[in-house]
Order: structure tokens, then sequence, then C-alpha cells
């Protein structure tokens, strides 16, 4: 007889189980299993994964949930199935339950759900089977208190009075004899379901595959519990793992003591299993697309003429001044993708997302298109992209092919201030029961996994924390091949053959690798369903209150649920804020989507190396490829963002290109029919794009069989196929031979490393954009990029660009500072003024007492009315906030700030009152005068206190204070560096703003790390040698000295090849002690 | 507990005791013997915990049974070490 697992946590059973569904379902098969059942914690995390699994392995899956369920008090947890073959009924109401489990209102939050609610569920739609097994109350009962367990049955009968709807699992672990999962507890439950004429069925609760896994679940065990092993009482032993057909019979038999009561059990599990068997296409709607009603779009007759309508009549919105040969080319183009779209049928998903990209600029939102969606003419039309295909030369198929008929991503980005107010309104629009975000399960990684495992051993806080600091960048898998290659775990390494701990640490670290961890919202992700939406996805609250559904972006194809990627950008906020200050202060309106791109100041900008602020070209690699490379139009920024990609990267694109551009090597194009499709990229293949028009013309096939070609290229089966289908078709086109071999050979090394051009011009619109402004109205800019942050820098960077640039900084005043970088008409011209925001500890409320009761007549009305902390009036005190309103701003101030210290010390000392209006403030009036004789704090003082209370230096550079020492070594500044020769001994020095380890073609580590010292960036790489010259400084100093030798790379572009690096403090310490 | 090491086990082909020489005396098993796991704790006591050593470190096998001799009749558990293949032994009733 046949035997299939009933009951099975795979590893999105978080902090539970330990192996992924995909595995666990191989190795079912493997095992001769035809059917396998996936119930993991609280929710269908892993059900996706698990029916995919099993498509592929040719079984049956079958799909429960285990949840905890409450009466009175809790009933434990319980496994519930859902039945198959029911046209959907049984998972629907699988996912009813799990919701329902998860909307919990009240202080406990932990997904439950109350006997009654199942009950009802159930009897509305009989189509589940709940098993009480060995986590419910009922198996506790079973084996301290058989009269309880069979009052316990019997309300659970009560519940559950379908027939089929309720069942007992009996489980045999091999504990100790009378415990929990003995045998003779089975044989306690065997019997009381025999007595309550409930079904029985045999599982093995299981939660690892194989026995080796059980030590990986106890140290999950200790993460679920956040208690060291040996705190708490740990699982009883190995057992519960995927146990063959013979082995459970065999238990079976065990626990009966009797053959027919054994071959009974199993039947019965059989029979069960056989129920639960699911459909996917039927109960699950597997691979079908589901997309918003048309009510619910208003859409009225046939959607393609619709679309069709929609995409003629903004022809002339997009291509105002079109003549008829290129409207005649507009229209063609335009046609070939309506035909494609109405091919596949996905009209109604264009206009949706068409509609959301209109509400979104309806409610004056920034938006702009990202990936290959940007290579649609009807994108463009519609407003969802705004990158010209045509002219940039993008094309359609990369985007969408008669060849798949997957949803295509149409991913957009928009102001990451709004995101949470564009979810919103698309729930409004669209309904609750149409629309849920979409999760993500983040995995466990090297620090994760180190922290997790530490706390399993009991390890110190510290300890861990050390250890932790020092992972850099790798997954848990393979943390003792980074132990043995990485100099900054050196020292762990040697601690770790002495200490017993830390290499049982290392050990389970390594097994905790990839493990799902703990489910959040995803980034961007919101889905777009029809109105049985929430019959097909189980949802629980995300962190921002919205319904988010269980399942990842992998999930969202195979569901054939409409994903709409809708990603905060913060650059697009800082850019509308910029937009939104140059209108408020100078009246001027901007668009930036209909500036000119070709602004030869923007690319003279850009070209200085400057570019910190640009988005996507202001890493310290991207402002060094800007040095070599002298943008000088908008398709220079779409090639040089697509370069600098780790495809490109690896397949050594960047020195050939900048090679041929420089006129250092003859562009080789091949053959003139070659020439126009290499040109851009001086016979450099970068783009998909050209690698698709390579193969159209030398074999003859359309582009959409050209994309198709190239997604299998990776694929060494697949690229047989394809190389002699290439050959033979160019053959036969009668190119020669060596040409042929010669462009295969292109076609063959290209594999994964190109880029999508349409992606590339994509990001290149915003780069552009941001340039623009940082060009034309820099001080707007500067406030818009403090404001938003939106780059990779600190803050405090920024700053110093803005003094680099001549941009006046403004400090925090209580009178004018709110919670946004404002800018200022000053008599000297436009400046910034710092937001209240940066004060560390400030709260909401006093941040919103401030704004609303400004402007402030003294410091004691300061006090009594915006009623600040005395901490928070402490601080803004030290950092100037005050200086304008006690009138001790100007130079020769009677008073200084450490009176006013004194003074607000003493203001503070009781608790501000309210004021009474009708009553006036004599006592407290003589204290508005300022005591006198305190040393006023330095310069340097002032600017610790900046350091310590908002991280930034804002009156000067950090570095300044070290200049008489930097001079005497003989320091070069940043800004300096591109006058120098190549190979000259520098040394530099300023404060860590990135620390980069990239991919490398070679495979061996380097660290790129850029000091700034007011003047620029010096970005120093560090090779092998000097890593283990200064391994301890390099990932956790803030203020470094490095030594080393220049290295120029283009026009403007320097670096800096280090050998040392020393702790500047330490150096500064030595250096005045010797002084 | 007191626990003592076992010599001359000899086993049937599921691997469940059969007879066994305890303090110098012959006993052969007289029911069906119980077997179960019991834990171990690992994170005391193991230096390494690579892939493929987990079930070891975590479980051990344990007999429950009535064994017979020449002389008595008692209620046993013996303990299977693995992996040294080596058995202990303590009485828990007669």
């Amino acid at each position: 007889m046949g035997f299939t697992h009933l009951n099975l946590s795979s590893a999105y059973s978080a902090h539970y189980g330990t192996n992924r569904p995909e595995q666990l379902v191989a190795a079912a098969n493997a095992m001769g299993f035809d059917a396998l059942a996936i119930t993991d914690r609280d929710g269908l995390y892993g059900a996706i994964k698990h029916i995919g699994a099993c498509i592929r392995e040719g079984i049956s899956p079958i799909v429960g949930a285990n949840l905890e369920v409450f009466g009175e008090q809790s009933l434990g947890r319980i496994t519930i199935l859902a039945h198959g073959h029911n046209r959907g009924a049984g998972w629907a109401t699988l996912c009813r339950i799990v919701s329902k489990a998860h909307q919990r209102t009240g202080r406990d939050k932990r997904p439950m759900i109350a006997l009654s609610d199942l009950s009802q569920l159930i009897s509305q739609s009989p189509s589940c089977t709940v098993l009480l097994g060995p986590q419910s109350q009922l198996a506790d009962a079973v084996l301290h208190d058989p009269a309880v367990a069979g009052s316990l049955l019997a309300a659970w009968q009560q519940a559950l009075p379908h027939p089929g709807t309720l069942a007992i699992e009996v489980v045999n672990q091999l504990t100790e004899p009378g415990k929990l999962l003995s045998q003779e507890h089975a044989l306690a439950m065997l019997e009381l379901a025999q007595a309550g004429g409930v079904p029985a069925v045999l599982t093995n609760a299981v939660r690892y595959l194989e026995p080796d896994d059980a030590l990986t679940a106890d140290v999950l065990d200790a993460a679920r519990h956040l208690e060291p092993l040996g705190l708490f009482v740990p699982q009883p032993n190995a057992q519960a793992w995927l146990k063959p057909t013979a082995t459970m019979a065999r238990l079976a038999l065990e626990i009966a003591e009797d053959t027919v009561l054994a071959s009974r059990l199993l039947s019965s599990t059989e029979q069960l299993a056989d129920r639960c068997r699911l459909d996917p296409v039927q109960d699950c709607g597997w691979g079908q697309p589901k997309t918003p009603e048309q009510k619910a779009l208003g859409i009225e007759g046939n959607p393609f003429e619709v679309l069709w309508q929609k995409a003629h009549t903004a022809i002339p919105w997009r291509y105002p001044d079109a003549k008829a040969a290129q409207l005649a080319q507009i229209q063609h183009r335009l046609s070939k993708e309506l035909i494609a779209i109405n091919q596949l049928g996905f009209a109604t998903y264009f206009l949706t997302v068409a509609d959301v990209a209109q509400m979104i600029r309806d409610m004056s939102i920034r938006i702009a298109a990202r990936g290959s969606g940007a290579g649609s003419l009807v994108n463009y039309l519609l407003g969802i992209s705004g990158v010209d295909p045509i002219s940039e030369g993008l094309l359609f198929e990369r985007f969408l092919s008669t060849e798949r008929s997957t949803l295509p991503d149409i991913d957009i980005d928009v102001e990451s201030a709004r995101r949470h107010d564009i979810y919103r309104a698309i729930f409004r629009r669209y309904g609750g029961n149409r629309v849920t975000l979409l999760s993500m399960q983040s995995t466990y990684r090297g620090r994760g996994a180190v922290r997790d495992s530490g706390l399993a051993l009991g390890l110190e806080d510290d300890e861990i924390d050390k250890i932790a600091k020092n992972m850099w960048r790798f997954s848990a898998r393979s943390f003792k091949k980074a132990m043995a290659e990485r100099p900054e775990l050196a020292r762990f390494a040697t601690d770790s053959k002495n200490d017993r701990q830390l290499s049982l640490l290392v050990d389970i670290t390594e097994r905790l690798d990839k493990l799902p961890r703990h489910i959040s919202v995803h980034p961007c992700g919101v889905i777009l369903g029809n109105s049985s939406l929430l019959d097909l996805t189980p949802t629980e609250a995300s962190g921002m209150g919205l319904p988010m559904s269980q399942f990842d972006k992998d999930d969202m194809d195979p569901m054939g649920f409409l994903k709409l990627d809708v990603l905060g950008v913060r650059m697009q906020s800082a850019m509308a804020y910029s937009v939104r200050e140059i209108s408020r202060v100078s009246s001027k309106k901007v668009d930036l989507d209909s500036i000119s791109r070709s602004d030869p100041d923007v690319y003279k900008l850009i070209r200085t190396t400057n570019t910190l602020g640009m988005f996507q070209i202001e890493s310290p690699g991207q402002r060094e490829l800007t040095g070599k490379h002298q943008p000088t139009r908008f398709n220079d920024l779409t090639l040089q963002i697509s370069l600098f990609r780790p495809g490109p990267m690896k397949g050594n694109m960047i020195k050939p290109y900048l090679d041929g551009r420089h006129g250092l090597i003859n562009p080789d194009y091949l053959h003139p029919d070659l020439r126009p499709i290499l040109e851009e990229s001086y016979g450099v293949v970068v783009f998909h794009e050209q690698l698709m028009r390579i193969m159209q013309v030398m074999t003859g096939c359309t582009l959409a069989r050209a994309d198709e070609m190239r997604r299998m290229l990776s694929k060494d089966q697949r690229a047989k196929a394809i190389e002699q289908y290439f050959k033979s078709s160019a053959t036969a086109r009668g190119y020669s031979k060596t040409l042929i071999e010669k462009v295969w050979s292109i076609i063959e090394g290209f594999g994964s490393f190109g880029f999508c051009k349409a992606h590339g011009a994509a990001f290149a619109t915003p780069t552009y954009q941001s340039a623009w402004l940082k060009t034309h109205y820099p001080v707007e800019f500067i406030a818009g990029l403090l404001t938003h942050d939106p780059g990779m820098y600190p803050r405090r960077l920024i700053l110093a660009e803005a003094r680099r640039l001549g941009v006046k900084i403004l400090p925090i005043d209580v009178n004018r500072s709110t919670d946004e970088y404002l800018v200022e008409k000053t008599k000297s011209g436009l400046a910034v003024r710092m937001a209240i925001t940066e004060i560390a500890g400030i709260s909401r409320p006093e941040i919103e007492r401030i704004r609303c009761e400004q402007p402030f007549s003294d410091v004691l009305d300061f006090y009594q009315r915006a009623r600040p902390s005395r901490r928070t009036l402490e601080r803004l005190t030290l950092i100037g906030a005050l200086d304008q309103l006690a009138g001790i701003a100007a130079e020769n101030a009677q008073h200084n700030r450490s009176d006013l210290l004194v003074h607000v010390r003493a203001i503070s000392a009781k608790p501000p009152r309210q004021i009474d209006k009708n009553q006036l403030q004599f006592e407290l009036g003589s204290l508005e005068k300022l005591p006198s004789g305190n040393i006023a704090p330095s310069p340097q003082e002032k600017l610790d206190a900046e350091l310590a209370l908002t991280g930034m230096d804002i009156s000067a550079h950090q570095i300044d204070r070290f200049q008489s020492m930097l001079d005497e070594l003989g320091v070069v500044r940043a800004g300096e560096l591109a006058g120098l020769r190549s190979n000259t001994e520098v040394l530099v020095a300023g404060v860590r703003v990135a620390t980069q380890t990239p991919p490398m073609r070679s495979g061996k580590r380097v660290v790129f790390i850029s000091l700034d010292d007011g003047t620029g960036c010096a970005d120093a790489t560090f090779f092998d040698e000097a890593q283990r010259r200064c391994s301890q400084l390099l990932f956790q100093n803030r203020l470094l000295l490095i030594s080393g030798k220049t290295r120029r790379t283009g026009v403007r572009g320097v670096s800096i090849l280090a050998e040392n690096a020393w702790d500047l403090r330490q150096l500064w310490d030595s250096w005045k002690k010797a002084s | 507990m007191q626990l003592e090491t076992l010599v001359g086990v000899v086993l049937d082909v599921d691997g469940a005791p059969v007879s066994f020489i305890w303090n110098s005396r012959q006993y052969t098993v007289a029911s069906r013997p119980v077997r179960w796991y019991s834990r171990k704790l690992w994170w005391q006591e193991a230096a390494a915990a690579p892939r493929g050593a987990g079930a070891a470190l975590v479980e051990i096998e344990m007999w429950r049974l009535w064994a017979v001799s020449d002389y008595d009749r008692v209620f046993l558990e013996m303990k299977h070490l693995d992996p040294e293949d080596s058995w202990e032994i303590h009485r828990i009733d007669s």
C-alpha cells in the first residue's frame, strides 16, 4: 500500500523547517511518493513553490497550513488540508482561513484563528479537513487526562459536523515511552479516534528532509524562542524526517500492534491524501492571467479597440513635430506592437498599467519607467514610459514577444516619499478585493546567520557583534572559505581553531544559509487581480497597514497574477522637491520631462567627474568611468550606465569600448551590414538589442525569435542548436565562413554579459535630469538631495559638496528651520537652510510644535510654546539653533553660546508652564537676562557638537583640524589629484564615505575606499597585499590616511593604488605628542 | 543512575538486542524490546557539527526491555552509542 506525507513543514515555516519545497519534492519523487503535502506554519508561504515543484516532478501537490486555534483558551496547533478537484473551493477556503488567522486586532498580533471562525468558514464550504495532531491541546490531554481529551474531541466534532472535515493525526516519533510523540501516545490517539468515530491518519509531522537536518532545526528553535539552546525544551530527538513508505508502514504496525488496524490506518491516510490532491489549473488558476474586470478599469467594449484608440490618439502628444515619413515609421512600429499585444491577449494588462500610470500623474507625482518596458512604443504613448524607443533605438521584442506567453514586467519608478500614497490610491481605485501588496522572504545571509547561531550557542552579544562586523558580503555557506581567504577574518579563524564554541559557530552558521528568515512587504510590488483575488491568495497585514499576499515575486507568474512594480526612488523625490523649491523661491516652472537632452553645459559638468548627487553615476566606480569616458550626449549616458554593470564588466567590454571611442584602436565592425548596429559602441557588442539585430541581419529571423535565441544562449544544450541554426542560415545568406565563425564566437562569448539597452536608457533619463538640475539649479538641487537623501553617500558628504560648489549652508535656526531643507533668499544670493530633523533624538511632536509655533520672539517664548524636552533644548543650544533667537549670533555679541547654555539649563530646570494668556509672566521675565563671563566654545568645540548631535560637520570640514599635520606630511588634496602624473607617490587623507567590494573578473577581492577631504573624493584601491597590511582598519575606521601611487585612467580619471592605511586620529595623537 | 558498559550484545536483523552478557551473566531478552530515541545536548559537548554529522549529535538510540538470566529477571534500559557502536545499560526496575 502506498503512503503520503500529509504533514510537512518546509523552510517557509520560518525558524522551524529546514528544507526548501523544491528539495523536499525532488526527494519525495526519488523515494517513490506520488503525492506530497506542504503544511507550513501560519500560511501558504511555500505553497506555490511546492506546487510548481510537484508539477515538474510529476507528482500530485497537496496543500495545507498549520495554525493555532483558540476557543476559551488555546486549542494548540492543528493542520488544515484543502480538498482538491472541486474547482478551487478547497483552495479558496484554505486561503480565507489563513487570512482570517492573520486578521488579529488587539495587542497580541500572533496569527491564530477562533474555533468559531474556523467552524463557520468550513461549514460554508466543507472543502477542508482539520487534522488534530500532536501539537493540539487534544494530544496533550490524551496523555494526561483522557476524560478531557474526550470532551475536547466532542467540541471539535460539534464545531466541524460535516463528514470528512475532521480527522485525528497519529504520529510516532519514537520518543521516550509514555511521552508525547511516543508509540504509546500514538496508540492512545488512534484509540481516541476509534472511540469518537473520527478517521485517523498517520503522519510523521515532518520538519526536515534527513536526520542530519535535525541539528539545524535545533538552531532554528533557538532563533524562534529567542533563547540559547538549553534554556527551553528542545525537540525530543531527530525523528521528524521524511521517512520512506516502508518505514512509515512499519511505524503503523508498531503503533497499532495489529495488522488489520495498521492497514486501516494507512488506507484512511491514503483516502484523505487522494481527496486532497490538487489540480493546479482547476483549483488554483495555475498559469492563467488574471486582470481587473473591465468595469473596474472603467472600460467599455473590446479592450483591444480601446488600447488601439488610446495609443493612436497619443501620437500628436508624443510626436508633435513629426513629419510624414516619421509618422509612417511610428504607425508601422505601433501596428507591429499592437498586433503582438492582441495576439497574446494582453490588452487589458496594458490598459491596467496605463490606468495606474495616469492615476499617479493625476496625483502630481513624478513617474518614470524602468527596465525593458522602456522599449515599447505603446508604453511611451500610454505615458507609462518617458523614453522614446524609436529615437533611442530600443526594441519592443526585447520586452514582449509572441514567442513567450508570460506577462511582461512593467516597472515604474515614482517619488519614494509618495509611494504609500500611491498604494493607498490603488487600493481605493480598484477595491480591496482586487488588490494586495506583494511580500518577500528575507533569507539568512552571513551576518544574520552568525548572529542567530551565536544566540543559539549562548555567546556574548559583544563577541558575536565583533565577528558579524567583519563579515563582509559573503553567504553563510562559504563562511569557512571566507575565513581562509580574508585578512579581516584571520584572527577569528585562529581563535576558532582553539575554541570549541567558535568552531561550532562556524558549522551551524553555514547550515542556516539561505533559509527564509522572515516575511516583509516587497519594496515595490502590488498585485492587481480580479474580484476573486482573495480566494487565490492568503493575505496578512504589512508593516504599513495594507494587506500583503503571502506569495512572493517568483509566485506571480505561476499564479497568473499581474504584478505591478511601483518602486519608490528617492532621486525622484529629490528632483520633485528641487522643482518645487525652484517654483516657490524663483517662481519658475521647470518641467524635467520636457527639457532638451542635449544641453552642452550639463555634459560639461558631468565630464568634470563631480557627479555627486547624479543618479546612477555618483559611485566611485562610475566617477572613475566618467573621467575616462567623457560623455557628450544622451546615448553616452545610456552606454556608460549599461557598461558599468556586472555583466558587461565581467565580459570585459569597457576597455575595448573606451579604446575605440578615444581612437586608440580602429573599431572592427566585422561587416558593412553590421556597422549600423555596432557603430554606437565602437564595434563592441554591449546591448541585448545589438545581439538581436545581428542575429536578425545575419540569419533573417524575426527579432522576437532572435530574443528567444538570446535567452537560450546561456543554456548549454540549446546553444548547440542555435549555433547550427545561426551558421547554416548565415551561410545561406552568403556570409563568409570566417565572418560567421568570428561573429558566432562573439555571440557565444556574449552569453549573459550584455545589458538591456531599454533599461540603460530608462536609467539615463533621471541621470540626465539630475545632472541638469545640478548644472542649472545647484542650490535647489542640494536642498533636494539633503531633504530626500537619495544617494549612496552620507548626508555630510552632500554638505561637503555644497561647500565645494559654493552653495551657502545656513545653520539650524529654530525660527527658520523646518523638517525639510528650505531654499532661502539671502543678501548674497540663494542658500540652503539646514532642517531641524537632523538633531539627534528630537521627536516628531517636538518638530511639529516648532513648525506650528514659529516664529518665536525669544528663548523663553520658544521654550514655553515649542515645549522641547530639556535634552532637545540643550542640543539646540549647543549646535547654535538658538543663536539668532538669543541675539548672540553676531561676531561682536555681548554674550556667547556658553552663556546661553547656562541660561537654558536654568529655565528648563522646571518643566515649561502652560501659558496662561491672562496672566503676566513677571517672575520668569527676570530670567530673560543672559549670564555672562562663560568661556565661549571654540570653533573646534562647535564642530564637535555638530558631529556629535547631527553626525555632520556643518560649519567646517572635519578634516580641517588635522591640517597642520597633513601639511607637514605633504598630504595631497583630492581636488589636486587630477593634475598629478601617473605613478606619483602620494598620501591622501579624509573621511571614509564609501567602501565597495565589487565582483572582479579574476575572482579576487578588491576593496575600493573613497575618502572625502572637502575638495572632492579620493578613490583608493586595495589589492591583496595592501588589504593584509591594514585589514583591521579597512571596514571600521572613519578617518583614514592612505599612502599609495597615482594611477591615471583617463582625461580626468585618477585613482590611487593603495599601499597602506592608518587611523588618522591615532597619527594625530602621536604627532601632537612628538611636536 | 549508574551506567555500565556491556559486552557480547547480539542483535537481530532490525538491530534489536537479543542477548548480552552483564555482570558475568548471560541475559536473554524476554519481551518485545521498545526502541526509542533520546536526545543529546550537542551544544555542550560537540566540537564540530559539519553537514552529515547531525543525527548522531542530536539523538541516541535507546532500548527498553525485560531480560532474564539463570538467576534473575530485570527491566532495563540499553543505550546504543553511535559511532562507537558500544552499549551501555542501566537497570530501571526488577
